[in-house]
């Protein structure tokens, strides 16, 4: 038994079987055969092996023709490795030995040797030993990587439960495309070695209510699938190869949790009304249709930030407006025709776009790239696609358009000269849509909170997107580790910034609202309260906590907080304020 | 050091038995996959067995993956022994595999 530390993500215990991604999401299944199917994963393995030998062969003739015959002694080499006889004895004899699967077996037997070289790794003291020993420790990793590819027929993102099993999902780091098939019927809980809390692994764990842990660190080489693993979403651990009394200890923690829950359950009814009367309207941040059934579960009015970029991940081309139209159909059948539903036009950089690649060669720094309404702009095949989608689609519900990372408001407008454009060729081809679409832009770039009195002469509401608005403010990427501590929601610049566009909003008579994780957080709820928001937007699971908070505040106080922070010289000095007052008013909610 | 990473005198166990000689691998990488696989093949072109051994570990040294197993480091020394009727070529050829800074560039 084994207990590893990282960062709690999204809350709740989940005690299964791992499933365990590596970098390129090849998945190492079941862990055992019945002794009579021994004789067939010999087999399976030996022709596994044979083929990937195969493949190395060609790979390297290739490559000696296109190259110098270095790179193709590469391929040569792992062409012997997979011939040799040692290696396929010792997997071999894990098979018989110990009845496992042939892909457990290559996974065992291949990580057995990376632990060794990663136990020279911490016994050699320089650098540069240290660095031969972790190359060599990937080399085998992309051993493996073949060789289960090979017995798994070559489907590395696909996800599928194992044998109706639902797993707990181990991973250096999710990417968005392997993830876009999860689900809570089949997943259990995340743990990863790498990302922060604000991760796509974390946000997407807290949609689906799945707990989990990530940033525990280098330990995927513990473990193989088919394990059981403990993971602890409440206090960030995991637990690998738990023994009995631990598991039935955790069993229990698992079941009180669930009815933690569904204490929460009694608000739903209740108004997000502020102790003194004041209406704050709370929506739901969904990423998937289903959730749109968590928000209205959870008493939200509405779906406050529907993010599209799943539609275009996990697949081959881009999404058919047949596609779009049919995602936001089903949103709307979930939630109702009459609840407000804010459509995010795609937020995604160009390196996730097979159909884009050749726009650009490698950005040097994506985040400051060719991305989200910038690349839309460039494609506009793709932008007009999902408009015509969105404004066919709100023909049958309360939908509104929303563009990200503005940044001028040029940008704006050229959005909406093609929203335009849109809609007249809906109108001459007779096709039904709304064409008074309400339009609105994120606010999460400085330069747009700067120029928000502009900016609020162009649409009917803004969403200030913290999580981004943060990172650019502050030129912290909140996922390096080095630099995560300046990420902070609570820095006065980031207040400062958050203020004018309330007020610019204000001027205009516009809406505004808050859809980052800041809004989710109980803490930062009086501050933005104060600070003059009256619309909050947030993961369904947190709805209900935070309008707890919600029902206990005090607007002239929450204002008077605000103005104070708005005076603090650093977010730490803004933290300590925040938290003594939480604490007055719902001690429960603080640490 | 003289010539097919010869550290000192080759050792022979009687007049028949394996012929013995410790090497230092100058590869900067060390005995790494590709200069474990250059060295297995020559060693299978050989009639004589070739075992390598580093500490207490002894490896076929006609198995790339029990070389590599071996976590040999670069400028550490390893005794390579080898037993049969083409022992002396087979040693020399295979030594100096490990005694040459390009030990992994080969064509074969």
């Amino acid at each position: 038994m084994e207990y590893r530390y990282g960062t709690a993500v999204s809350p709740g215990i989940a005690i299964g079987p791992a499933l365990v991604l590596d970098t390129e999401g090849v998945r190492i299944p079941n862990k055992l055969v019945l002794p009579e199917q021994v004789d067939g994963e010999v087999a399976r393995l030996r022709e596994a092996l044979d083929e990937a030998a195969a493949e190395a062969r060609e790979k390297r003739q290739r490559y000696t023709a296109r190259f110098e015959p270095a790179i193709g002694n590469i391929f040569a080499a792992q062409q012997s490795a997979f011939e040799d006889t040692s290696f396929r004895d010792r997997l071999e004899h894990l098979i018989r030995t110990n009845t496992y699967s042939a892909e457990y077996a290559v996974s065992r037997g291949i990580r057995e040797q990376v632990k060794k070289l990663e136990e020279a790794q911490r016994k050699v003291g320089d650098l540069a030993a240290a660095e031969v020993l972790r190359r060599r420790a990937g080399d085998l990793i992309d051993l493996e990587k073949q060789i289960l590819s090979t017995l798994l027929g070559q489907v590395p993102n696909a996800v599928a439960p194992l044998g109706g099993e639902r797993v707990v999902i181990l991973a250096n780091d999710l990417m968005p495309s392997d993830t876009a098939d999860f689900s809570p019927r089949t997943v259990w809980a995340f743990a990863t070695e790498s990302g922060g809390p604000t991760s796509h692994t974390a946000i997407l764990a807290g949609a689906l209510e799945i707990p989990a842990v990530v940033g525990v660190g280098r330990f995927l080489t513990d473990v193989s699938g088919g394990d059981v693993v403990i993971v602890d979403g409440d206090e960030g651990k995991i637990i690998l190869d738990p023994d009995d009394e631990t598991v039935r200890k955790y069993e229990a923690k698992r079941i009180a949790g669930l009815a933690r829950v569904d204490r929460y359950e009694a608000l739903r009814g209740k108004p997000s009304v502020t102790h003194d009367g004041v209406a704050i309207r709370l929506l739901g941040n969904i990423e998937l249709a289903p959730e749109a059934a968590h928000c209205a579960d959870r008493g939200a009015e509405g779906v406050g930030l529907y993010r599209t970029e799943f539609l275009y991940l996990n697949k081959s081309s881009d999404p058919t407006e047949a596609e779009h139209y049919d995602a936001y159909r089903a949103v709307i059948d979930e939630i109702g025709p009459n609840r407000p539903v804010v459509i995010r036009t795609l937020d995604l950089g160009a390196d996730k776009f097979s159909s884009v690649s050749g726009l650009l060669s490698v950005e040097k720094n994506p985040f400051l790239g060719l991305r989200s309404v910038r690349l839309c702009l460039r494609k506009l095949d793709l932008f007009r696609t999902q408009m015509r989608a969105i404004l066919r689609a709100a023909a049958h519900g309360d939908i509104r358009i929303m563009f990200p990372m503005i940044s001028t408001v040029g940008e704006l407008r050229q959005c909406k000269t093609l929203l335009n454009e849109v809609k007249e060729d809906l109108y001459e081809a007779g096709v039904p849509y709304k064409a008074d679409i309400r339009v609105g832009t994120m606010i999460e770039v400085p330069s747009a909170a700067l120029l928000a009195d502009v900016l609020a002469r162009e649409v009917d509401f803004f969403s200030i997107g913290t999580n981004d608005l943060i990172q650019y403010t502050l030129a912290a990427d909140r996922n390096n580790e080095h630099v995560a501590h300046l990420y902070d929601p609570a820095d006065p610049a980031v207040l400062r910034l958050i203020r004018m566009v309330v007020e610019a909003a204000g001027k205009a008579g516009i809406d505004v609202n808050v859809c980052g994780e800041m809004s989710g957080e109980p803490l930062y709820v009086p501050l933005l309260v104060g600070l003059g928001l009256r619309s909050l937007s947030a993961t369904p699971r947190k709805i209900p906590e935070i309008k707890r908070v919600i029902r206990q505040l005090d607007v002239a106080e929450c204002e008077r907080v605000a103005g104070q922070a708005l005076s603090m010289d650093t977010a730490r000095q803004v933290q300590n304020l925040l938290r003594d007052q939480l604490r007055r008013i719902l001690p429960e909610a603080v640490e | 050091m003289t010539a097919n990473g010869r550290t000192g005198e080759d050792t022979q166990v009687g007049t028949t038995g394996p012929l013995r000689r410790t090497v230092k691998v100058v590869n900067p990488l060390g005995l790494h996959h590709r200069v474990a696989d250059r060295f297995s093949r020559a060693a299978r072109m050989f009639a004589a067995a070739v075992a390598v051994t580093h500490g207490d570990t002894r490896a076929d040294g006609k198995s790339v993956w029990d070389l590599m197993m071996l976590v040999v480091m670069p400028d550490a020394e390893v005794l390579v022994e080898v037993d049969g009727p083409d022992a002396a070529a087979a040693l020399d050829a295979l030594a100096d595999i490990l005694a040459s800074p390009g030990g992994e560039d080969y064509t074969i």
